[in-house]
């Protein structure tokens, strides 16, 4: 293992790809493993990185196949238990928080995971992607192996969700702070 | 902030403004677990011990389903090399030699021990695995030996081929399972020369009795470092045993063993799961690996889903563009796979064409089906596409030699 090549992904990049895998997961125990396997992915593979995108793009490309795969298997290895979850329909908070994933809330992460939630997977990854971790248009289009005209596309219409969302939160208690 | 309407600058403004979540570990704990984590390790030169003594121990390649023709009677000699894609060339080249000279599936199948064994002094070819399904015809004289091997997480399933002869001699009269032909020759299998994890033998004891296979796992064994680690242990487990109806899991006490991630995993299923692509080594060479994430309602999706691309780690076999119609069986076990337009098997590289089908095949024997293909032209050589496949035993076949 070349350890230059981790200090200076860490450095660098470590907080980032952190707090993408805790929008996606909602867990600090879980993003903690994951991003345990995106270093081992990421050690790896370094010597392959080709440049043809920017480190950074390829790093979340790489967390976020991590988080999926994870996902996938977790919803497979909960169907195999006869556990009712519908990757395809349903969202991960529709089983309630966990301790572990209440221990990242307050009441500002709370709102925002109440939106994330209740967006479609590809809102979510661009909300994510364009104003959580502040990827350009281009960077998120290249993450997410999307054009960018449907990046500008989905993006529109996850801050029309939010908008919804947050003012029916906002109506639902009825008034601010 | 909370407030009746919100236009979308606010919106954006509020979503950059909240507070982020830091990882407050310290850098070295996070380098330490890294360190720890035995797929980084710097890699050992290959074990002595894990082959028998020089003068005995060689493996060869299984081309495309068929054995590599001058190992066949009247063939030529091998030459064995160490490069990989020289010896997938060389395997290419006699196989399309010995299509030409008419020979069927089953008679290039055909072969005796002697001729099977490899001169002692040629060279192992270490990287001679290729992604490819082992039919039943190219099994005669060998003995199966399935086994789950692991590549940076992802499970690699891999049939070894002992010959008949050397099986007799290690068990005598008795037909060895799954768990006497693991403990028997897992340990002897060199991972990393063939571009795989240092993962086996699993660290704990493998037993059998009336009840099943039983895997007593060691007090300091390693497969609960992390959920991604133990769903490789199940995986892994499930590809080896496959004969089992299920493998117990259980500590050095005898209680079901205690992973921190899931709790109890008292057992592991063996049933086949996953749908079949292609999957890429570090070392370049590319084997045939079931994607579990997939979880097909049944074989005909499981079909259509080896068209999709949902990760950079399995390439799909069947081109997108491939417009096909399965039909299940009524009853008995063929499945019928026709394309809507006539599909032209030439119009891809060799290779590809034989995995296409090679997988199509494995992933169907995963519901215990055959395959027949309709509308399709110019098979690689050695495919009859007249006839229904037969059902695979196993992906990714390698002729173990060993002293007899």
């Amino acid at each position: 293992m070349d350890e230059s090549v981790f200090h200076r992904i860490y450095e660098e990049y470590h907080q980032d790809v952190y707090r993408f895998l805790i929008y996606l997961t909602k867990d600090r125990m879980l993003s903690e493993d994951l991003l345990h396997e995106v270093y081992v992915r990421v050690l790896k593979s370094f010597g392959n990185f080709q440049g043809k995108s920017s480190e950074r793009t390829w790093l979340f490309s790489i967390a976020r196949n991590v988080a999926f795969d994870h996902f996938r298997r977790s919803s497979v290895r909960r169907k195999r238990t006869d556990e009712s979850f519908d990757w395809e329909t349903e969202q991960p908070a529709d089983r309630g928080l966990t301790p572990e994933e209440a221990a990242v809330h307050g009441d500002d992460m709370d709102r925002l995971f109440k939106v994330l939630d209740d967006c479609t997977e590809d809102q979510r990854m661009v909300l994510i992607m364009r104003f959580l971790q502040e990827l350009s248009i281009a960077e998120t289009a290249e993450v997410l192996g999307w054009t960018e005209a449907k990046v500008k596309t989905t993006q529109h219409r996850a801050v029309k969700k939010a908008r919804e969302l947050l003012e029916g939160m906002d109506g639902w208690g009825g008034g601010g702070r | 902030m909370s407030k009746d309407k919100w236009n979308d600058e606010e919106i954006g403004h509020w979503l950059k403004s909240v507070p982020k979540p830091e990882d407050n570990r310290s850098r070295d704990d996070i380098l330490a677990r890294l360190k720890a984590d035995p797929r980084l390790r710097d890699k050992q030169p290959s074990r002595s011990r894990k082959w028998i003594p020089a003068g005995v121990a060689a493996a060869a390649l299984l081309a495309a389903g068929i054995l590599i023709p001058s190992l066949m009677d009247g063939g030529g000699e091998v030459s064995v090399s160490d490069s990989a894609s020289e010896s997938a060339d060389d395997a290419a080249q006699t196989t399309s030699e010995s299509f030409q000279s008419g020979r069927s599936i089953e008679q290039n199948s055909a072969a005796s021990d002697e001729e099977m064994s490899l001169r002692s002094d040629q060279s192992v070819m270490e990287k001679g695995l290729m992604g490819a399904a082992v039919y039943p015809e190219a099994m005669e004289g060998f003995v199966p030996f399935r086994i789950g091997l692991v590549h940076e997480a992802t499970v690699v399933p891999v049939t070894f081929l002992i010959p008949e002869s050397v099986v007799a001699e290690d068990f005598g009269s008795v037909s060895p399972g799954d768990a006497e032909l693991y403990n028997r020759y897992a340990s002897q299998i060199d991972e990393e020369a063939l571009g795989f994890d240092d993962y086996h033998p699993y660290q704990g004891t493998v037993s059998t009795d009336k009840g099943g296979v039983t895997l007593v796992l060691s007090g300091d064994h390693p497969y609960d470092t992390a959920s991604a680690s133990i769903t490789t242990f199940a995986e892994s487990v499930q590809e080896t045993f496959r004969n089992e109806e299920n493998v117990l899991v259980r500590d050095e006490s005898g209680a079901p063993a205690e992973f921190d991630q899931v709790g109890a995993l008292p057992e592991i299923a063996t049933e086949p799961e996953g749908v079949y692509f292609a999957y890429e080594k570090n070392d370049g060479t590319t084997v045939l690996a079931p994607d579990r994430r997939f979880d097909p309602a049944h074989a005909a999706e499981a079909i259509e889903l080896m068209k999709s691309r949902t990760t950079d780690l399995f390439e799909p076999l069947i081109p997108a563009e491939a417009d096909l119609i399965v039909e299940l069986p009524a009853e008995g076990d063929r499945m019928t796979i026709r394309f809507e337009e006539p599909f032209d098997f030439s119009r891809m590289d060799d290779q590809d064409a034989a995995r296409m089908i090679d997988g199509i095949a494995l992933t169907a024997a995963q519901y215990h089906l055959r395959v027949r293909l309709q509308n399709a032209v110019n098979p690689p050589a050695g495919y009859q596409l007249e006839d229904v496949l037969p059902l695979p035993a196993g992906p990714n076949g390698i002729i173990l030699s060993l002293p007899g």
